[in-house]
């Protein structure tokens, strides 16, 4: 094992929250600019980063994840020396270059040109540095003709294209690169993977953070896990991404609707649960699982007509609706007395990332008997996948993956 | 807390702890990255009057504007008396460094957050903001400058090599702006009641400098008070330098305790300012 070029001890970032907020809060700022701690409420306080010790061996490329306020970006901040830790202390053997954000120091008022040297220097480049990559920074920009024209004339497009390939052609040892992957339209983006894998290949020790567990376990060999600014697993991308999904599972678990809470003349739910294509119950998938939706219910008087419907909302905007007479050729069902399963098989590469939760409601073709809204929840996560130049990368547009299929075929 | 140390097998190892304490300016770190700095005041000079029809031409017509009110209420109508000198010239001579010296006072205590966006997401000696802010006043100054030696040609009033006093005393008042500059900006990024604070000083400070009167209108007992101001002799000893014979020196004792008191502030603004730009992010 190679001598680590990062090593961080027992790190860890105290802040306190609500500063700024009023004047008051604003000399207890100025309080604690100075060290003072006393005088506050400390409820309102965080340790954004805990007792975090790892090392980065040379030439290895690791991987940090971590849901919102894990304390990704706190890490990333003390590493880049934007801010001191408050314990603790991490030793870096080499220069740092970080794609934090892309056109950061971007004058809008200025051209293309000189953004290029100006950005190149505040992200550490010398002006021959700059000079000598210039030609490179913008064939890689596509931006052409327009480097000469003030970047406020720019297409959004165009000025994170030139903000990346300044970024890009950076040199460090050590590079930093935080959620660079979703800049620009689809094909630049290809493009900006390739140059960071290639940056990735080139011997450089790197620190990749990101939410899209897709790209991390495509470029990096180990990763780290944050939770709640702690380390909660070091190893292999392989087993921390496998803690991370259980981690989310366990979080997306908010209890669902008291299903006793509802009860009709003849009829009630037992149970609504999710599971996967070998029958496990499961509440996060990936988007190649294929889902089952299974509603058990109770009849206890002869119900003429029923129809049970679902209704699947994702990230809190409905989804589709579906009925389990949808397949019948006469859709008016009489149910006898006894117990009930309705299940729904849900295609794989049909359901989008995100948050999803069910709505059940059961009724005849005249009367609405019982309406759920929120029966059960489960997430979908990129995981087996790099859905970076896929269309439905969670971020993009739509809502499904479409189901169809494309063919070019060559006309000349 | 003692600094860890090292092996110093690769010259960019940096350790990163949580400092405490006071800390020198680190003058080395400074001079590695005079490229930014000469980059910042660039962009600074490049896109302050980006889009306005008159560009530049403004540095000079506040200073104009402000000279010609004063000639008229004070030296025409008010027949204030000015050594010897045509008035308006009098007056120029007075406002163009003390403009020099409250846009690089003002300039230096916002620095740090006006510069907030990159200090947030980039490294680099965060006194190069404060420095850059002076340097552009200074481009402004150098351009008033010229203004004001060609109306001194006009009149027929030609410097002496005493001149190269007048530089001296800018330069001061550089270092006293930057001084006191470098404890407001850390105290202005946690609170903006500074800057506005600031400007109401500044205004009071203009009439208690000799910008727009001579020192001759100052009563006899109440002068030693009057030099204790540190900008007082600076541009009283500017405007000596510049005319010559009919304007009064500011007496020795009041250079050097003007000197002095900019030597202290440099000093406690340099440790303060290390002391805060640390953790400033966090305040931002």
């Amino acid at each position: 094992m190679s001598k680590p070029v990062i090593t961080v001890e027992h790190l860890s970032k105290y802040y306190r929250l609500g500063q700024m907020k009023s004047a008051q809060s604003s000399l207890l700022s100025l309080k604690s600019l100075f060290g003072g701690r006393r005088g506050h409420d400390p409820s309102r306080d965080l340790w954004a980063l805990k007792d975090v010790s790892f090392e980065v061996p040379a030439g290895q490329v690791m991987g940090v994840v971590g849901r919102n306020g894990a304390g990704k970006s706190t890490l990333l901040k003390i590493l880049s020396r934007i801010t001191d830790p408050t314990e603790g202390r991490a030793v870096v053997h080499g220069r740092v270059g970080s794609l934090l954000e892309v056109g950061t120091g971007f004058h809008p008022e200025l051209t293309g040109r000189e953004n290029v040297f100006l950005n190149g220097s505040i992200l550490g480049m010398s002006a021959q540095e700059i000079r000598r990559k210039f030609d490179e920074i913008v064939d890689f920009s596509e931006i052409g003709n327009f480097i000469d024209t003030p970047v406020k004339r720019y297409s959004s497009g165009m000025f994170t294209r030139l903000a990346f390939a300044v970024a890009a052609n950076l040199d460090p040892e050590i590079l930093i690169i935080d959620e660079v992957l979703s800049v620009g339209d689809a094909a630049f983006q290809k493009k900006c993977l390739v140059k960071i894998r290639n940056l990735m290949k080139s011997g450089r020790t790197v620190l990749f953070v990101s939410h899209n567990i897709g790209s991390v376990s495509e470029l990096c060999s180990s990763a780290i896990l944050l939770h709640k600014g702690r380390i909660l697993t070091v190893g292999t991308t392989t087993e921390v991404i496998e803690q991370y999904a259980r981690l989310i599972a366990k979080e997306s678990a908010t209890d669902a609707a008291d299903l006793a809470d509802y009860d009709a003349a003849g009829v009630r739910i037992l149970s609504v649960e999710t599971r996967k294509a070998s029958g496990a119950p499961e509440t996060v998938f990936d988007i190649s699982d294929e889902l089952i939706l299974e509603i058990d219910y109770e009849v206890r008087a002869v119900l003429e007509t029923l129809q049970l419907a679902v209704v699947v909302s994702r990230n809190m905007s409905e989804l589709f609706s579906s009925f389990d007479t949808d397949d019948l050729e006469m859709p008016l069902i009489r149910r006898e007395p006894g117990k009930h399963r309705a299940t729904l098989h849900i295609p794989a590469h049909f359901l989008k990332a995100g948050s999803y939760s069910v709505g059940v409601n059961l009724g005849t073709v005249t009367t609405l008997l019982l309406d759920i809204p929120s029966a059960a929840q489960f997430t979908v996560e990129e995981l087996s996948e790099n859905t970076n130049y896929r269309s439905y990368k969670k971020e993009r547009l739509g809502s499904v993956i479409c189901p169809g299929t494309w063919t070019t075929t060559n006309l000349s | 807390m003692t600094v860890p140390v090292e092996a110093e097998d690769n010259p960019h190892t940096v350790v990163l702890y949580p400092r405490t304490g006071l800390s020198a300016l680190d003058l080395g770190e400074v001079y590695a990255y005079r490229n930014l700095l000469y980059l910042f005041f660039w962009r600074d000079i490049k896109t302050r009057y980006k889009q306005s029809y008159l560009g530049g031409v403004w540095i000079v017509l506040s200073p104009l504007v402000s000279t010609a009110i004063y000639s008229v209420l004070l030296g025409y109508l008010a027949r204030f008396p000015s050594d010897g000198v045509p008035y308006p010239l009098y007056v120029l001579i007075g406002i163009t460094p003390w403009q020099f010296f409250s846009r690089s006072l003002s300039g230096v205590s916002t620095s740090l957050a006006d510069q907030q966006v990159l200090i947030n997401k980039i490294y680099f000696p965060r006194i190069l903001a404060p420095m850059a802010s002076v340097l552009s006043a200074a481009f402004d100054f150098g351009i008033m400058l010229v203004m004001m030696f060609v109306a001194m040609l006009v009149l027929g009033i030609y410097p002496s090599p005493r001149i190269v006093l007048a530089f001296l005393f800018v330069l001061q008042m550089a270092l006293l702006a930057l001084g006191l500059g470098l404890i407001l900006t850390g105290l202005d990024a946690v609170m903006r009641d500074v800057r506005i604070a600031l400007n109401l000083v500044l205004q009071v400070w203009y009439f208690l400098s000799p910008v727009i009167y001579p020192i001759s209108v100052v009563p006899k007992h109440l002068l030693t008070f009057y030099y204790l101001n540190p900008v007082a002799p600076l541009i009283q000893g500017f405007r000596w330098a510049l005319l010559g014979g009919t304007v009064t020196p500011p007496p020795l004792w009041s250079i050097l305790s003007s000197g002095a008191f900019t030597l202290v502030l440099l000093f406690v603004g340099t440790l303060f300012f290390q002391r805060v730009e640390r953790t400033i992010v966090d305040h931002l």
